[in-house]
């Protein structure tokens, strides 16, 4: 059984600029970015979501963003360059994930990608249920489906067991999966059990623009050490917590500055008091995110303790802003920096007290705009957009499969999961067809897309 | 001046250069790919490097290869905990049958109060006349408290019905036994048991047993003999493991034998089943599981979270 309809297919349109000497046809894509952690909630995979469609619109492309609504903020809304986001009434019931449905969004999706006239899904996150529900809605609709992983999973306890399970019978049947690093390229690959070459690694950026380094905010006769992350235990704070009296004992000009909040700011708090380090360790408290940056450039060394990490922006928001970083070699961290920007330590305090004092004796002789080129060239959010580009060409590629085809991937999930696995995809096909029925592609108002060229050269016309 | 191309004269840009042994090099070689993601590589995206690509994947790094006759040796706890339950019951059903009096089962109570405390101080090294007196104390505050309250404990649950009691204490008994705290009684560095739940269910049981007894010194007598068999019994135990396994293994053996006596006179059945289950326990299950550790697959690598115990958890003093 073929699937009856087939989505719209890609158009080539003509290079963007006219200085080009010979016209060669750029392949341009209607992306939907589906995902329940976006703005106004502020993180690392919103801003990725943020910037990397940005990015693929200035390239050409058209996106949307599909998410779910947030505090009564429901419907459509406009962002930066006409980025369209849909705020689907659905309600988060915890940690901002909406409610499972399975297969009850189906019409609200589907109605969206066709008026959108969508030719790729791009779904973010294992932990969001939305983006699992739309891998298996866009996989249906015969749409090429991809899927980028932000975190690593352990396999032993018992949220990690189910969870994975799920990310199986996601990734059993999907066209390409992005990864940040290459640890969780291992960390998926193990997880869902996917053939390792459909699986790319595509690293984070930061926006060097934002993170400038300001040397003159910072105290020169004293160490300013920064700390900038949620104060939990998965972060490592005990970790900081054991290591500031060692260092304040060590070095008399050494400074500490914690910026922002969690349970275990009492800890840190405890810890102020027990060594009486009033004067030297400043708790911010929850700091926004346009504020970061103000805050790390008071710095010269930046720690990042986590216990574990696929990629840490954290810290290349650091070395941009021309901090010294030292953190902890856990997940993804060793892949991002050059040895000379960044000291890794192993996650126990003995060790990252060592490889603080390290950072400490050699903080003076670094160059902090020379670390910020370096990171501007190393990472930048107009690269990772191309490289996606690569990413959708590859997926282009891939001819459609047959409907027993994908059935026979969901089958070889395991002997009994396999089963209830066809019975999903069957009865998501049976709606499909039901909708196709009831609701048919023709009678969708087509949606008009945002004129982002004419946007872009009036911005232009009134800038001069 | 580059190479010429001996048949057209044409310049060649690549020359293949020849080593000593008149072997071609290379010059175009690839970098080797390497694990980063600072640096532009000469690699697609879904390249995977097959040499280093889960080469840091660690299988079974904590894998504990079992031995039959220890596991044997362990599950002797298990047993023991098991008759230990059945001669609760067994004490109620004397009670309830109205087989043996009021002052037998008063001195049974107090006959296994002595004797274990006695096991005790004898197995025991730590344990001085200073714990003695003290624990002297404490065992005089609950006892009392017990006997003082003994009346209302009775009528607590005596608007259940029969069925009811029967059904709720074989679940709260059966729920004793799962969440016991096994590992202290086989010696698991631990300073004090650390079981809530199985001996609040056992205590439980206890209250719902004493509502079906005739006086509230039945009564008594039945909810000393839970705290006595629950609470302090494996204290007792530890010790007398630590102290000497052959009267440890002497012990389960004489608890068994003497439970399996008070079974037959019950009925011959519920002996026979529980002298399966005392079987499958000790011989059955261990080959079980040393048949199982073969499938055993622990999976670690530098995805995992990392465990770190900070000073405060090792009780490590401020550093200099």
């Amino acid at each position: 059984m073929q699937s009856i309809y087939s989505p719209s297919s890609p158009s080539s349109s003509s290079s963007q600029q006219v200085t080009e000497v010979h016209e060669h046809a750029k392949q341009t894509y209607r992306i939907a970015m589906v995902s329940d952690f976006f703005y106004p909630n502020m993180g690392g995979v919103e801003m990725h979501l943020y910037q990397l469609s940005q990015c693929l619109i200035k390239r050409g492309n058209k996106v949307i963003i599909i998410t779910h609504e947030y505090n009564h903020r429901q419907g459509v809304r406009y962002l930066t360059n006409g980025l369209k986001v849909y705020y689907l009434p659905h309600v988060p019931f915890y940690n901002q994930n909406t409610f499972p449905t399975l297969l009850l969004s189906f019409p609200v999706i589907r109605e969206i990608l066709i008026r959108e006239n969508i030719n790729i899904v791009h779904c973010h996150q294992a932990f969001s249920t939305l983006a699992h529900e739309c891998i298996l809605i866009g996989r249906t609709m015969g749409y090429k489906v991809c899927f980028t992983d932000h975190s690593l999973f352990g396999f032993a306890d018992a949220s990690s067991i189910h969870m994975n399970k799920v990310l199986k019978f996601s990734l059993s049947d999907i066209s390409h999966v992005i990864c940040v690093s290459n640890t969780s390229k291992e960390n998926t690959v193990l997880r869902a059990q996917i053939d390792p070459s459909l699986v790319s690694v595509i690293p984070n950026a930061v926006d060097a623009e934002i993170f400038t380094p300001d040397p003159s905010a910072r105290d020169p006769n004293k160490i300013t050490i920064v700390i900038m992350s949620r104060l939990v235990y998965r972060k490592g704070i005990d970790l900081v917590i054991d290591v500031i009296p060692i260092i304040c004992k060590r070095f008399p000009t050494a400074h500490f500055i914690i910026g922002g909040d969690g349970p275990k700011r009492v800890g840190l708090e405890q810890m102020r008091e027990k060594h009486q380090l009033h004067d030297r360790v400043e708790l911010l408290g929850a700091v926004q995110h346009a504020a970061v940056r103000s805050v790390l450039v008071r710095g010269d060394i930046f720690i990042n303790s986590s216990l574990t990490e696929a990629f840490c922006i954290a810290i290349v928001e650091a070395a941009a802003c021309g901090l010294m970083v030292v953190s902890t070699k856990v997940g993804g961290v060793p892949e991002v920096l050059p040895p000379h920007m960044i000291k890794l330590a192993e996650p126990n305090s003995e060790d990252l007290a060592e490889k603080l004092c390290e950072a400490i004796a050699m903080v003076k002789t670094v160059d902090p705009y020379k670390l910020h080129q370096e990171v501007k060239s190393m990472y930048n959010w107009d690269d990772v957009a191309e490289r996606t580009e690569t990413v959708y060409n590859r997926m282009n590629e891939q001819s459609d499969v047959s409907f027993m085809t994908r059935l026979r991937r969901h089958n070889s999930c395991g002997v009994v999961a396999g089963k209830i696995n066809i019975m999903l995809a069957t009865l998501a096909y049976l709606i499909y067809s039901f909708m196709e029925w009831y609701k048919p592609r023709d009678e969708i108002d087509k949606a008009i897309d945002f004129p982002n060229e004419e946007y872009s050269k009036k911005i232009k016309k009134g800038k001069s | 001046m580059g190479f010429q191309c001996q048949y057209c004269g044409n310049e060649i840009v690549n020359p293949t250069q020849k080593d000593a042994n008149n072997n071609r090099i290379d010059t175009n070689e690839k970098q080797k790919w390497r694990k980063i993601l600072f640096t532009k590589q000469a690699y697609e995206d879904n390249y995977t490097d097959t040499e280093t690509f889960l080469i840091e994947l660690v299988q079974n790094a904590n894998f504990q290869q079992y031995d039959y006759m220890t596991v044997v040796v362990d599950s002797a706890t298990v047993t023991q905990q098991v008759t230990v339950v059945v001669l609760f019951c067994m004490v109620f059903q004397l009670a309830y049958s109205g087989k043996v009096g009021l002052p037998f089962l008063l001195l049974v109570v107090t006959f296994m109060l002595i004797f274990g405390y006695i096991i005790r101080i004898l197995t025991d090294s730590n344990f001085n006349l200073m714990d003695i007196v003290g624990s002297t104390m404490q065992i005089a505050l609950v006892f009392g408290c017990v006997f003082g309250l003994s009346p209302v404990l009775r009528t607590l649950t005596d608007a259940f019905s029969d069925d009811t009691i029967w059904a709720l204490t074989s679940i709260m008994l059966i729920a004793h036994t799962f969440f016991h705290d096994y590992g202290y009684i086989n010696g698991v560095d631990r300073s004090s048991f650390d079981a809530p739940v199985s001996l609040n269910a056992a205590i439980f049981a206890s209250i719902l047993l004493g509502s079906r007894l005739t006086s509230s010194l039945h009564a008594f007598c039945l909810i000393s003999t839970a705290i006595e068999v629950f609470a302090l019994f494996p204290i007792m135990c530890r010790h007398l493991k630590q102290f000497s396994l052959e009267f440890h293994l002497g012990l389960t053996l004489l608890l068994f034998v003497l439970a399996s006596f008070l079974l037959f006179s019950t009925s011959i059945l519920l002996a026979l089943v529980y002298i399966g289950a005392v079987f499958i326990t000790t011989f059955i299950c261990p080959a079980w599981l040393i048949y199982m550790q073969k499938y055993k697959k622990e999976i670690n690598g530098p995805w995992d979270e990392a465990t770190v115990r900070s000073f405060q958890q090792l009780g490590i003093a401020d550093m200099e």
